[in-house]
């Protein structure tokens, strides 16, 4: 019986302090009992594999304890939808930027390749694997003390449906969207036609000892045609929201002039040169091989980021034109809605 | 193929613990209208077809009593400690109604397997 009596003794360890007698002296009993009971079917004593069955019958000492204890969780089904919400933000919003960046850098970047081996993931993502720690231990950390005090909370109980949010139209580009859009295209535009008068401004002290490629500035005014179609889209769609499929179709076509565009620019490496043709100091010239190592990746991050949207782009582009068609085979009213 | 066999089989376990859950709780509560400890409990249980596993019988045992539908006290029996329980006053007045609220949904599962 040693063995049911450090089975005992394993069980007891995990039960809570002031049950724990009167558990396991319950259990003991029935164990026990079983033990008993088979022993007089068989006329004889259970030999040690027979009282291993019985106790692994019963379960393992952790599984048998956790079953006395209340059932808790760290976060209640009410609150686990926001929680992993915003766990879904905090992904998208930190873990994809940084990893498209990682992606460019490994790829691209021959230099970074070598001081940060590929296969390194523990050391090279050392920082991102902190952050993550970090991030994503706050927000579970705020959300387990939220769900604490959520009992106290009237907030769930006192609700009135009134207040939810208004319907979506499902088939229509928001206006508010649109005219907010508008706005930020405009005041892009705007700044982009200041930059030869303001450039001193925006370059700040650099200004002075680097200029662009001369051979960049040709491609000034092309660099326009992309927020400019945006905006254009962006006034059609305030006037005309139901033109879904003008939306996808105009950001794919935006997707597409600033793809040319900036394939084009990474070849004009380096974007930026000396002000003058006078030798630059070594502190100036180290500064200007950084900045067009800078340049170089945000031009090729910029190619990522355009080639990703253009996909999303052209999916959406595909899935109007599709709904387009679908609807114009049922002669529902959603053709001429979407047309008119 | 296999995966799926396997998924669909673990499927089935869960609902049909989620099934017994409920209907355990009414077959406990209405044994235990004679006293039983828990070993003997088990044993009813088993022979009249619902088979029950002491991990499970004696958290749900400790939760009943805790919840006032079952009494219990220590006993010597076969030179042994036991503890027996019995449904308690207010213990007959929810398993009247549980038999109650059983009956009826025992009733429409039966008309719409029927019109299935």
């Amino acid at each position: 019986m040693e063995l049911l009596d450090r089975y005992l003794q394993a069980v007891r360890f995990w039960l809570p302090r002031k049950q724990q007698d009167d558990i396991i002296a319950e259990l003991g009993d029935d164990l026990r009992s079983q033990i008993e009971e088979r022993e007089s079917a068989l006329g004889r004593p259970l030999n040690e594999d027979e009282l291993v069955s019985v106790l692994k019958q019963a379960g393992h000492p952790l599984w048998v304890a956790g079953r006395y204890q209340k059932q808790q969780a760290l976060i209640g089904p009410v609150l686990f939808p926001l929680y992993s919400f915003v766990l879904k933000i905090v992904a998208l919003g930190y873990l994809v930027p940084w990893l498209v960046v990682w992606i460019v850098l490994t790829v691209f970047v021959p230099s970074h390749r070598a001081d940060n081996p590929f296969l390194t993931l523990a050391g090279g993502w050392g920082s991102l694997w902190t952050n993550i720690i970090v991030i994503f231990g706050s927000v579970t950390l705020a959300f387990a003390i939220l769900e604490r005090v959520q009992s106290a909370m009237s907030a769930l109980q006192q609700w009135d449906p009134r207040k939810l949010p208004r319907l979506r139209p499902k088939d229509q580009v928001s206006r508010v969207e649109s005219v907010f859009g508008l706005i930020f295209s405009i005041v892009y535009i705007a700044w982009w036609l200041s930059l030869p008068h303001y450039g001193a401004l925006i370059f700040g002290p650099i200004a002075g000892f680097f200029s662009l490629n001369p051979a960049l500035h040709a491609w000034y005014f092309p660099l326009l045609a992309p927020p400019s179609i945006v905006a254009v889209q962006q006034c059609v769609n305030i006037f005309r929201p139901q033109w879904t499929w003008f939306r996808a179709a105009a950001m794919l076509l935006s997707d597409a002039v600033a793809l040319f565009i900036f394939v084009f620019l990474a070849k004009f490496h380096p974007y930026l040169i000396p002000a003058w043709a006078g030798n630059l100091d070594a502190q100036h010239t180290q500064a200007l091989v950084k900045l067009n190592q800078v340049f170089s990746w945000s031009v090729l991050c910029v190619i990522i980021g355009i080639c990703i949207a253009a996909i999303a782009h052209a999916y959406q582009t595909i899935r109007e034109l599709r709904r387009m068609s679908k609807g114009s085979r049922n002669g529902a009213a959603m053709p001429a809605s979407q047309t008119l | 193929m296999k995966n799926s066999t396997k998924l669909d089989l673990d499927l089935f376990e869960n609902l049909k613990l989620e099934l017994r859950r409920g209907c355990l709780i009414v077959a406990v509560l209405a044994q235990l209208r004679q006293e039983h400890y828990g070993y003997t409990l088990r044993k009813a249980l088993d022979d009249l077809g619902l088979a029950i596993d002491e991990g499970t019988l004696y958290p749900l045992l400790r939760r009943l009593e805790t919840q006032g539908l079952l009494a219990s006290e220590w006993r010597e029996e076969n030179k042994r400690n036991k503890r027996f329980y019995r449904l308690s006053p207010q213990g007959e007045l929810i398993l009247q109604k549980l038999l109650e609220e059983w009956q009826i949904i025992n009733s429409s599962l039966e008309r719409i397997l029927q019109e299935a």
